[in-house]
């Protein structure tokens, strides 16, 4: 496997990892009463992307260094853009989630089985969207201090 | 064919015979270790004394292509997965540690199959560089052999005036890219387009009988020589005696290299076991000839 390759799906691949020890060691846990959790993930979330379409204001502005521009003509400056795309969409997909989250009443879930299904649903996409963010996330960081440090 | 003169030290445990024998069990597709370089031993043979082997590359950007005199040049149709190939062929004597080493402008350098077999006798003993193993301790240095009249002048220099080096830093290249290196990789290796070399220069200050230091020029002329293909150009200026006029030595023209006529074989290479006997060959006769000093 070349490190290209795992760099591109190095993230996902933490997250599916994080997600089978959360469900299959840690039995799915998850707070009674999540509503503090989202409301914090919720605005962990803004703040991961907001930064994240700065940092494509940040790469812009550094696009006539002789770094980025070597980056450019080996053919990996798209590359970098799609890692800031992907990751910006998945911290808004990650939003949406949570903020869905606070339209389910943890309160009274059950006895249907489809319910409680849904909501054990619910939780794993929570997590693997959290961590598949964060690991995007630190990707991109990784690589824009590289670049600033080289400019 | 160019042949050139090399000195191999082994840094590590194992012999250059044992790290070889290792590769060469595996298939073809596990013979690559990572690293900045995408080589491969393709061949290896081992006898009581010499080792001979051979590394291959993939060739990057413009290939060839066929002709004849009434046909103009055509495409060579390769099947997928499949690449020019350049190899270059070593001989070792296992027993002096010098080698000869093919000269082909397209294939691997020495500094590759240096980095290749550092990462291979890392693999051998299941270490990484992400351990914190010292990448210093294991493998083998290549360091370039000078002929015998370029040592003696170099030898004969008493005062040093000036060191001038110049070493070929491509940084990363549309190689690593080809190769599906990471992005976070590159960047470590990005050096300014249209970088190629850095030149350092060493120079005694103005009075005419100012030096710089032995000591301090004779560590730098060993590094130079561990840097092996990476050199382009290494310049000792420098005088016998105060009276002397200065005399320039270069590291690189003064390096032990012979050349030889090989018959072209089919697909319009020279075959292995040409370059191989040539090698050898070579290797006898400068070994014969008291051009590579046992020691020291």
């Amino acid at each position: 496997m070349t490190s290209g390759l795992r760099e591109r799906i190095g993230p996902y691949v933490i997250g599916a990892a994080v997600v089978i020890i959360w469900w299959v060691f840690l039995d799915g846990a998850f707070p009674t009463d999540p509503a503090g959790l989202l409301g914090a993930s919720g605005t962990f979330a803004s703040v991961l992307v907001g930064f994240l379409a700065t940092a494509k204001a940040i790469i812009m502005s550094i696009s006539s260094s002789p770094t980025y521009k070597k980056i450019q003509s080996l053919g990996y400056s798209d590359q970098l853009m799609d890692y800031i795309k992907s990751a910006i969409y998945v911290g808004l997909f990650f939003l949406v989630v949570v903020t869905l989250g606070f339209f389910i009443d943890w309160k009274s879930i059950g006895p249907d089985a489809w319910e409680i299904r849904g909501v054990q649903a619910y939780r794993a996409l929570w997590v693997v969207t959290a961590v598949i963010g964060l690991a995007l996330y630190v990707r991109v960081i990784r690589i824009i201090f590289k670049v600033l440090k080289k400019a | 064919m160019k042949i050139k003169a090399y000195r191999i030290h082994q840094l590590g445990a194992r012999p250059l015979a044992e790290v070889a024998g290792w590769i060469a069990e595996r298939p073809l597709p596990g013979r690559q270790f990572g690293g900045r370089f995408d080589i491969r031993l393709e061949d290896i043979r081992v006898g009581e004394r010499i080792l001979w082997l051979d590394f291959a590359h993939r060739r990057v950007g413009h290939g060839p292509g066929r002709m004849a005199p009434d046909q103009p040049i055509r495409d060579i149709d390769l099947a997928d997965g499949e690449h020019f190939g350049e190899d270059t062929a070593v001989v070792v004597d296992m027993q002096t540690g010098y080698a000869a080493v093919q000269y082909n402008h397209h294939g691997p350098k020495v500094t590759a199959i240096e980095e290749y077999l550092r990462l291979a006798d890392m693999a051998v003993a299941g270490a990484r560089v992400a351990d914190g193993i010292n990448p210093d301790r294991v493998g083998f240095t290549w360091g370039t052999h000078l002929n015998p009249d370029g040592y003696d002048r170099l030898r004969d220099l008493g005062i040093y005036r000036e060191v001038s080096v110049q070493i070929n830093v491509p940084g990363a290249t549309q190689h690593d890219f080809i190769h599906g290196r990471a992005l976070g990789q590159i960047i470590d290796h990005v050096v300014p387009e249209g970088t190629e070399t850095v030149t350092l220069s060493f120079k005694a200050a103005a009075p005419r009988n100012s030096a710089l230091g032995d000591q301090g020029v004779e560590g730098l002329l060993t590094d130079i020589r561990r840097l092996g293909d990476s050199v382009q150009k290494a310049v000792v200026k420098g005088r016998v005696g105060p009276r002397e006029p200065i005399e320039e030595i270069d590291l690189i023209e003064e390096q032990l290299s012979r050349d030889v006529a090989l018959r072209i074989a089919r697909g319009e290479r020279y075959a292995r076991e040409d370059r191989w006997e040539a090698l050898r060959t070579t290797l006898q006769l400068w070994t014969e000839t008291d051009q590579l000093p046992v020691g020291g």
